[in-house]
């Protein structure tokens, strides 16, 4: 979070340096309010709110690369917490009024703020829905980053419970995939963990590259992966796992030190998933399907 | 009464070259970029210790590592991935020990004999009957809730090491004494299809015609030689039990007639308040040891002698089986009938 912070240190600068100095300005033209005269509620209320503001634009800020939608977002919650912040210091300090800058701030600011915040809104609305579509082999209509695993950022097998309940609720013929990669252990054994941990991750991404939009991969765990493909069944889904096959066996995966080649083999099985099935059931037996698979080298398609 | 007469390790003794296995472990963690102290904190260790290759931990120290580890990396695959590269590891002889075996029985008798050295924290004992072969996991020194940990981890890495040696796949079959977890994805890819939960018992086993079956990698002679230069590092001086383990052993030998508290004392020569003092620093009740000790016992011969409630009642002085069916569902949660149900994997 702080790294990201680090990219938007002028914004930040800009937002409290203006927020100072409406501090100092207003010491030094106004004079200071009794304290029976505050209004404890109205500071609690106020100034409770402009905190939350100000720690909303620091959360967008912490989680967001520099571009437009940034900029949008944090000058419009940056404007929105400087009226609120002016507000309140009227709470402490008493103003004259010819000093037109602090009527400004509070009745200007406000509605130029919602409206910078409204239209960085729209322009998210628009990145999103092109993220999503980037990210539309991983996850499916239904997000929750708890079921996000860290190594690969696939979808974990919670997830794929989850989309599969979706999925056998609908009647649409349905085939799920599980992929496992040959022997991986001893790639483990021989190059260490960070070399697996790097296979098991470029082989995600190869395994994506061959999917289609519709299609969904988890990471089961370990070396296994579940594949979803709605609409798909028999020769077709056997097709496309015979082309999974080739991809991987043809991916020249390169050890980071020496340079030299780790070919790879997959073993795929495959089942069709019957309406009224639970997850559980389905997983059963395509895991069973990828026993089979394993023990004759190639892809095994459950009965 | 009988002393007990071997010797015993505790928690803090210092054994675990830091080098070995808690440094496959750090190394994990390192992998996924960890900084080296938040892995070690609490430990009492620093980094440059290890790098040193003569420091030395106690089980509550690698335990210490453990309960770091399974917070920093919570997707609960670390305790299989340590496993799957735990043996035969770079552990000196032991390891040559182990990567020379010709086949699993030596492999296996090399694993038990060693233990200390090899799995100091979760510890083997082999059963066999006229079909099976039994592998159990004891916990040796108190690990409480790392204790599901060390299961994964140990039974990956017998898993693992056997397949790597023997080159295929051997079909081993698993017992927990837990209940099946919510998720159990990892048990599946990294054990195999055959698991079976709340049996009682941490157990793995195999049909015994896979005990003698040549490995391909293999070498008596070098498994001779490793095993020549092994034997003087234990001594005849050497603790090879940890101190649970010790005093489970005990109870299970002189089950049949029941032992109170100060008289298991006495037999290891300790007043009854140090020897609660130690069950105590060991996380352990007297009573709960006792009950395992027996539910054990009566799994053991359930399964491997083959005898009924009625027989087993009687071995361990019940009046009558009501009451022994009774104590059993105390000690397991499940009736006899259940429980071998469960433990025939059926």
């Amino acid at each position: 979070m702080f790294s990201t912070l680090f990219l938007h240190r002028r914004k930040l600068l800009l937002v409290f340096g203006l927020a100072l100095a409406s501090v100092v300005a207003s010491v030094l033209v106004g004079d200071a309010k009794h304290w029976r005269e505050i209004d404890w509620l109205d500071v609690l209320g106020e100034g409770g709110s402009a905190v939350a503001v100000a720690i909303w634009m620091l959360l967008i800020l912490g989680s967001r690369p520099a571009g437009r939608v940034t900029d949008l977002l944090t000058l419009g919650l940056g404007f929105i917490f400087l009226a609120m912040w002016q507000d309140n210091l009227d709470e402490f300090i008493r103003i004259p009024a010819e000093q037109w800058w602090d009527a400004w701030l509070e009745s200007v600011a406000m509605p130029v703020g919602i409206a910078l915040l409204t239209y960085g809104l729209f322009h998210w609305h628009s990145e999103q829905l092109s993220i999503n579509r980037q990210l539309a082999k991983r996850e499916r209509l239904f997000r929750e980053h708890r079921f996000i695993d860290g190594l690969t950022q696939l979808g974990r097998a919670d997830y794929l419970k989850e989309q599969l309940q979706q999925h056998l609720n609908s009647t649409r013929p349905m085939t799920l995939m599980m992929v496992d990669i040959n022997d991986f252990s001893s790639v483990n054994r021989r190059f260490g963990h960070r070399e697996g941990d790097r296979l098991v991750r470029e082989i995600s991404e190869l395994l994506l590259l061959n999917l289609r939009q519709s299609d969904l991969i988890c990471r089961y765990a370990g070396d296994r992966f579940a594949l979803l493909l709605p609409g798909t069944q028999g020769e077709a889904a056997l097709q496309l796992a015979q082309e999974l096959e080739l991809a991987v066996q043809h991916f020249a995966f390169k050890h980071s030190q020496t340079g030299e080649t780790l070919y790879q083999r997959i073993s795929i099985g495959l089942t069709e998933c019957r309406p009224g099935d639970q997850p559980a059931q389905s997983i059963e037996r395509v895991n069973q399907a990828l026993l089979t698979a394993q023990r004759q080298h190639g892809c095994f398609l459950a009965a | 009464m009988t002393m007990y007469c071997g010797r015993w390790y505790e928690r803090d003794e210092r054994f675990i070259a830091a080098h070995h296995q808690p440094a496959l472990l750090i190394d994990l963690l390192l992998a996924r970029d960890i900084s080296s102290h938040k892995i070690l904190r609490g430990s009492g260790l620093f980094y440059d210790d290890i790098l040193t290759g003569n420091h030395y931990l106690s089980p509550a120290q690698l335990q210490q590592l453990i309960i770091n580890g399974r917070k920093l990396l919570p997707e609960e695959d670390l305790s299989f991935r340590w496993g799957d590269s735990l043996w035969p590891g770079h552990y000196g002889v032991f390891s040559q020990l182990l990567a020379n075996a010709p086949d699993l029985a030596r492999a296996l008798q090399a694993l038990v004999d060693f233990r200390h050295f090899l799995s100091p924290l979760l510890s083997p004992r082999i059963y066999q009957d006229e079909r099976y072969c039994y592998v159990q996991w004891l916990d040796a020194c108190g690990l409480q809730d790392e204790r599901r940990f060390m299961v994964e981890t140990a039974m990956t890495g017998l898993t693992a090491t056997s397949r790597w040696l023997a080159q295929e796949t051997l079909p081993w079959r698993y017992g927990f004494s837990y209940a099946r977890p919510a998720q159990d994805e990892q048990y599946q890819v990294y054990l195999g299809p055959d698991l079976h939960f709340s049996v009682g018992v941490d157990v793995m086993m195999i049909e015994k015609h896979w005990l003698e079956k040549a490995w391909p990698r293999g070498s008596a002679t070098a498994y001779q030689v490793a095993l020549r230069e092994a034997q003087p590092l234990i001594g005849r001086e050497e603790a090879t039990n940890g101190f649970n383990e010790a005093v489970y052993h005990y109870l299970t030998r002189q089950l049949r007639t029941p032992q109170s508290l100060p008289e298991v004392a006495r037999a290891f020569a300790m007043s009854p308040a140090t020897f609660k003092r130690k069950l105590q620093k060991h996380h352990c009740h007297f009573q709960q040891l006792q009950d395992q000790a027996r539910l054990h016992v009566c799994l053991y011969l359930f399964h491997i002698n083959g005898w009924t409630n009625e027989q087993v009642a009687h071995y361990l002085n019940f009046n009558d089986t009501t009451n022994f069916r009774r104590a059993f569902k105390r000690w397991s949660g499940l009736t006899p009938s259940d429980s071998k149900q469960r433990l025939l994997f059926a």
